[in-house]
């Protein structure tokens, strides 16, 4: 009884000492280790959110393996760096209107964040925002994207995202006729 | 757990909540139910508890069971179908075997709660922090789709590098994300995107993502002046061949409608369709959500002397959930009196419009004082103001509230003369506000006009139909857009009166027409663009075509608002 009564203070010492520590270490799929505040990556990403408050971050740095380490030095960086002006995830989905959230636009820094990046770093960070459930981060990247993709055709699409074209010819012409008003000038 | 319920049946069974209000228990044997209907393996099957496992399609439940057989069942908890094939990737065929159930438990709730999450999936993910994606869903949400019901595998997650080309090609961009990027895009670009691949055009293409996705001109509802809606064989002109409308176009739901037998189409506004039910009121009904709200009926004692009706229906989701009927009752003696009912409060709100006032103040009174036209192709909602077009070809803005904030001059003829012409329609398109008229024998036409217009190369071919766009709205500048000779647009060389002929709608997103032609009973298209005229349909019998653009947003009427105020304030 003693014993197991020690053993729960020892715990509760090593939680509270954990609560203490300001930063979670995370790790990428190849293995390397990234520090964020924990205030920031609690405030960005609803999942990170989640695993400080339910305990199941690791000290010795948390696995996310869907994530490979240049998207996750990204994800970190855009945290780290910019924390301080995004209002919390969890002050954004409360205010969340009746049918949908209106889009902020980027602001200027968030801009030139995503500016930066290949397309490649873009994609991947797409899906690590998406995967941390990091809203802001989501939207913007998705806005940066939507933005590469407008007026462009079809194959120029294609060839963007390289994807292949599983239709015939005979089934594009038909859907062609079908949304010829799509490609009418203005 | 209420909210849910009623949500749920506020989208998808309203009647059956008004009628019952109450909560409604069955008990579903599987061991009977499977062994009767499907496929009863080694053990007895049950349902699967994540929100991916079910989905709704025409108004059904579909419950994938634990061993991968599918259950159908209804809003009330009844089987009505089961069918068995492999799951995944396979196109389930539909067999309807009937059969009711008797008593009580698990309680219906249950099923309630999961239809709500599996509309609210891809929510439910974002906010949910402790369960997103710490396994991958083996299975996406069933798509529902008209013609067949297709269960999708979810691409396994793979190493990025290692195959990067079957990785871009298979699965990538994911498919939440793609929605998200494609949300921003514009309508024209969207649908362009559907020649991408088939994938892409079936998410597009998916009502699931319709709340997200800019809707665009889905097609037509037909009808013969004066008929009763709700009768068998109405048909919907989809503009869409490859892909089914989003509601079943014979609209079963209004045939339910307790104690009314007939009801009239109005007019089709941002996605809700107007009905009338002659003197007990209106319904908004929103077709693709399939909810529905009735409005009582607005007459007052000073509508006796009323000459016709005028009905505008002003829903702007982006700008509020709430809708707003606006009535328009053209008196004996000059004066409209307008009806103005708001879902917000709930109430009829009355107001008069003098013309000979008004237009005197606000426009130019020629001749006579003028009236508003009784005819849908002369009035549109635009920036959520109405804009009638007066029997003097000015065109009146009005507000919800019936005040008349602006008289604008129609615009000019072609040729230099002034010639006769009138006009056929207003509306709106790719933002702007659009005028079409129609002028006879146009001649003298000023060189600075000349290349915008379009004919036969033939001397006589000058009875013109002239698109114009409203470029200043201040100065009411008018721009002529396009102008096309008849002869060039209906290949026949007879002038056509504008009896025989109606504008139905412009394209909200495109410079394209669609006319609705009375001798031949013919839809057809015609591009300011390329300037291809296209048979769109030929129909039986004289039609009205009303277009309809989609909508997935609730709109809010009096009892849900309340209620929603009341989650808000529970929260």
């Amino acid at each position: 009884m003693e014993v197991d009564k020690g053993k729960g203070e020892a715990e509760e010492t090593r939680k509270v000492a954990e609560a203490d520590r300001d930063t979670v270490t995370l790790k990428s799929s190849d293995g390397k280790l990234f520090e964020v505040s924990k205030e920031a990556a609690a405030r960005l990403s609803t999942v990170l959110a989640g695993m400080i408050a339910g305990g199941s971050i690791d000290d010795n740095g948390t696995d996310l393996k869907q994530i490979g380490s240049e998207a996750l030095e990204n994800v970190v960086d855009y945290c780290n760096k910019h924390a301080n002006s995004i209002p919390s995830a969890a002050l954004i989905s409360s205010s969340i209107s009746f049918n949908t959230a209106p889009f902020k636009e980027p602001e200027e820094w968030e801009r030139k964040f995503v500016d930066r990046l290949s397309h490649d770093a873009l994609f991947d960070l797409v899906e690590a925002a998406n995967f941390l459930g990091m809203e802001r981060l989501l939207d913007v990247t998705c806005h940066k994207i939507s933005e590469m993709m407008k007026g462009k055709s079809p194959d120029q699409i294609r060839e963007v995202f390289n994807i292949k074209n599983d239709y015939t010819k005979e089934e594009l012409e038909e859907i062609r006729q079908e949304l010829a008003w799509a490609f009418y000038d203005d | 757990m209420r909210t849910v319920l009623t949500q749920f049946f506020s989208v998808h069974s309203a009647l059956l909540l008004l009628k019952t209000g109450v909560w409604r228990r069955r008990q579903i044997d599987w061991a009977q139910e499977v062994t009767k209907q499907g496929q009863l393996n080694r053990w007895v099957p049950q349902i699967k508890g994540l929100a991916c496992y079910a989905t709704l399609f025409n108004g059904m439940l579909y419950l994938v069971l634990s061993d991968d057989q599918i259950a159908v069942v209804d809003v009330e908890g009844k089987f009505l179908i089961k069918s068995t094939e492999d799951v995944v990737g396979a196109a389930v065929q539909l067999c309807s075997v009937t059969s009711a159930l008797p008593n009580l438990e698990p309680p219906f709730p249950r099923f309630a709660i999961s239809v709500q999450r599996v509309a609210e999936h891809e929510e439910h993910q974002r906010t949910s922090p402790g369960q997103v994606r710490s396994a991958p869903p083996p299975l996406l949400p069933l798509c529902p789709c008209v013609h067949r019901l297709t269960a999708l595998s979810l691409p396994r997650r793979s190493q990025r590098h290692g195959c990067p080309q079957e990785y871009r090609g298979g699965c990538w961009p994911p498919r939440r994300p793609l929605v998200e990027i494609l949300s921003r895009a514009t309508v024209k670009d969207l649908h362009r995107f559907k020649c991408v691949s088939k994938g892409w055009r079936g998410l597009i293409a998916n009502p699931l993502h319709g709340k997200k996705l800019p809707q665009t001109l889905q097609g037509f509802f037909s009808s013969y002046p004066g008929e009763s809606f709700n009768h068998d064989g109405r048909s919907f002109i989809n503009l869409f061949g490859g892909t089914p409308p989003p509601f079943d176009p014979s609209l079963p739901f209004l045939k339910n409608l307790p104690g009314i037998r007939k009801i009239w189409l109005l007019g089709s506004y941002g996605g809700l369709l107007l009905f009338s039910l002659r003197r007990l009121g209106y319904i908004v009904f929103n077709p693709a959500t399939e909810q529905w709200a009735a409005v009582p009926s607005e007459h007052t004692p000073a509508d006796k002397d009323c000459r016709f009706r005028h009905a505008f229906l002003v829903f702007h989701p982006a700008v509020s959930s709430h809708f707003q009927l606006v009535i328009f009752c053209e008196g004996q003696r000059r004066m409209c009196t307008v009806h103005s009912y708001s879902s917000e409060t709930g109430v009829w709100r009355h107001s008069q419009i003098d013309w000979a006032e008004d237009v005197r103040r606000l426009g130019q009174m020629n001749r006579w004082v003028p009236q508003i036209t009784g005819n849908d192709s002369h009035a549109t909602i635009f920036n959520g103001m109405l804009y009638l077009n007066l029997s003097d070809d000015q065109i009146a803005v009005v507000d919800v509230e019936g005040k008349v904030q602006r008289i604008i001059p129609g615009p000019p003829s072609v040729g230099r003369e002034n010639a006769q012409h009138h006009s056929l329609f207003i509306g709106q398109s790719q933002g702007r506000l659009h005028y079409i008229n129609e002028e006879r024998r146009a001649c003298d036409i000023p060189s600075e006009l000349s290349s915008r217009v379009y004919t036969r190369d033939f001397d006589d071919d000058c009875d013109l139909l002239s698109v114009w766009v409203l470029e200043d709205y201040d100065t009411h500048k008018w721009a002529l857009k396009h102008s096309v000779s008849q002869a060039r647009l209906f290949g026949s060389n007879s002038y056509k009166t504008s009896f025989e002929y109606t504008v139905a709608a412009i394209h909200p997103d495109s410079p394209l027409l669609f006319i609705f032609l009375s001798w031949n009973r013919q839809l057809i298209s015609y591009s300011l663009d390329s300037k291809d005229v296209r048979a769109v349909c030929a129909t039986q019998g004289p039609i009205w075509c009303t277009p309809y653009v989609s909508c997935f947003l609730d709109f809010l009427s009096v009892a849900e608002h309340e209620e929603y105020q009341g989650r808000r304030r529970g929260r």
